[in-house]
């Protein structure tokens, strides 16, 4: 038997040494097992340790060793409270950090009406030059001395790129050290201004969307410019600048009950554009339910196969980035529940979530946090009656207040987490348990 | 007598634990793991009550505990935690 990839130390110290026991042991609830070309990986997701099973070996031999790293475990043992103290106490652990994360709305206006758009009848707002000034005020303030992310976003970030320019212009002038991202549909980029965002604003990744081909996507944004016959064609074009300019893309592929084959069609439209380019990166997101969109009559298992196919395209194509395993544990669930990451709205309100109502703000940007209550709301998890019997439980975090998952567990969520979890145990034994960087393709920056 | 500031006690499964965070865990490095009768002394520490009163305490919860040998226990205790720098 062999370690593939090591557990977390800190873990191990919480979990302490396995007692010796006569009682019967059976393989912990957090295991999980996947055949490989040499035999059988065991992947235990409270530790973190990835193990090679040899063909040749079964678990009887292993026994006392499987006890000491924790895949073996007691029959009586009550593994999911201890879990569940677990992952409070990582929570307690974590050092306070300063706010270095910041998502950042120059306006909620959007110059597209994509049909399954979550901000419908949310306010109009773009930030003021006043607030913007302000808003860089208050990076200043509250990040200390730590380098700074920033994430634009909106409605489209690109519509009021003044904004941007005011708060970056204001942090490079005192030195401080940032950088960007940003989620735009791409429209309004020319050469000039990816210039700018490049050497200005310090735009290292952007995450563009695309909802299918040519026509399906001209139809699915719905741009106001009336008189452009195809805004995909120059969306096209500006992810070849943005490309060109060194930027990272991560196109996005929007996959709803009625466009698959379509999106199939559009992995081979940027194949043929595209292969090769080392910065691009392409991904399929579903399109979540937040009551805007439409009722996806398909099945949870079809679009997980719809999913996984289309992947598997991607993968072949070069697009999809593979990612390791990751030493440390997730302690937190996104930037809604993390204490380094904050979002300002366009009239300096502070808020935890991008996805969250506008009238939930914690604070503003001249006063800082008023409601610690609301933030602390915004990190308390929920479990569900199937967390119990979830190899997932240890990593998983749930948060009650979120929008996407509405404190359930959908079985598209779990089956996607198990797909890119295997994917990880994979790619780590493919790699000789190398680690690669920490990355996720699936939501905002930060 | 009190828990020093920065130490996280939390129940981990079947055990007891006691966690340095922050700045306690700049010079106290590990983790404490305390049997049923550690852990019920903390928390008398971190109700603010003193050594006797403690071991009165434990004298109701555990049977066939004499006040000395229950202050014995205590103090012992105590002075571990003290030397750890756990309590102050």
């Amino acid at each position: 038997m062999q370690t593939v990839f090591p557990p977390n130390n800190a873990v191990l110290a919480l979990l302490g040494a396995p007692k010796q026991t006569e009682e019967a042991l059976r393989l912990t609830r957090w295991c999980i097992r996947l055949s490989c070309d040499s035999g059988t990986l065991l992947y235990n997701t409270l530790t973190g340790e990835l193990l090679l099973l040899p063909a040749a070996e079964d678990t009887d031999q292993n026994r006392a060793v499987l006890l000491q790293k924790h895949f073996l475990v007691p029959e009586s043992l009550d593994e999911f409270a201890r879990a569940r103290d677990f992952k409070r106490i990582l929570c307690l652990m974590q050092p306070k950090t300063a706010v270095d994360c910041f998502l950042i709305y120059p306006t909620t206006e959007c110059n597209a009406r994509c049909y399954y758009c979550y901000e419908f009848g949310r306010p109009k707002m773009t930030m003021s030059d006043r607030t913007a000034d302000e808003t860089a005020d208050y990076i200043l303030r509250v990040s200390g001395d730590s380098s700074v992310n920033i994430t634009w976003f909106g409605g489209e970030p690109l519509f009021n790129s003044r904004a941007i320019d005011r708060i970056t212009d204001r942090l490079r002038r005192v030195g401080k050290p940032f950088r960007s991202s940003m989620i735009s549909n791409g429209y309004l980029f020319d050469a000039d201004l990816v210039e700018t965002a490049v050497q200005s604003w310090k735009l290292h990744e952007i995450q563009v969307p695309l909802d299918g081909t040519e026509a399906v996507y001209n139809r699915a944004k719905a741009f106001q410019y009336r008189d452009d016959p195809s805004p995909f064609r120059r969306v096209m074009r500006n992810i070849s600048l943005l490309l060109d300019a060194g930027v990272t893309v991560s196109v996005r592929l929007n996959l709803g009950a009625e466009n698959y084959e379509d999106i199939k069609s559009l992995i081979g439209g940027l194949d043929a554009a595209f292969r090769g380019r080392g910065n691009l990166r392409v991904y399929v997101g579903m399109l979540r339910d937040f009551g805007t969109a439409p009722q996806n009559s398909v099945s949870w298992e079809e679009r997980l196969r719809r999913w996984v196919e289309l992947s598997a395209a991607l993968s072949e194509s070069g697009f999809r980035k593979r990612f390791t395993l990751k030493k440390k544990p997730n302690v937190f669930c996104c930037m809604a529940d993390s204490d380094n990451a904050v979002t300002i709205l366009p009239d300096g309100s502070l808020g935890r979530c991008e996805h969250e109502d506008l009238d939930e703000s914690v604070g503003n940007i001249r006063d800082g946090v008023l409601d610690p209550a609301r933030v602390a709301a915004w990190k308390e998890n929920v479990e569900v009656a199937d967390c119990r019997e979830c190899a997932l439980f240890p990593r998983c975090r749930r948060l009650k207040k979120c929008a996407w998952t509405k404190g359930t567990c959908e079985p598209l969520d779990r089956a996607l987490f198990f797909r890119r979890l295997e994917d990880e145990i994979l790619y780590t034994y493919e790699t000789g348990g190398r680690e690669c960087q920490s990355e996720d393709t699936d939501d905002a920056v930060c | 007598m009190k828990p020093r500031e920065g130490i996280i006690s939390s129940s981990m499964g079947d055990e007891f634990v006691l966690v340095p965070v922050g700045d306690a865990a700049k010079d106290i490095h590990g983790i404490v793991r305390l049997n049923d009768t550690g852990s019920f002394i903390w928390k008398g520490i971190e109700q603010g009550l003193d050594e006797q009163e403690i071991a009165r305490r434990l004298t109701q919860e555990y049977q066939g505990v004499d006040l000395d040998g229950a202050l014995a226990a205590v103090r012992d205790l105590v002075r571990r935690l003290r030397d750890a720098k756990l309590v102050e």
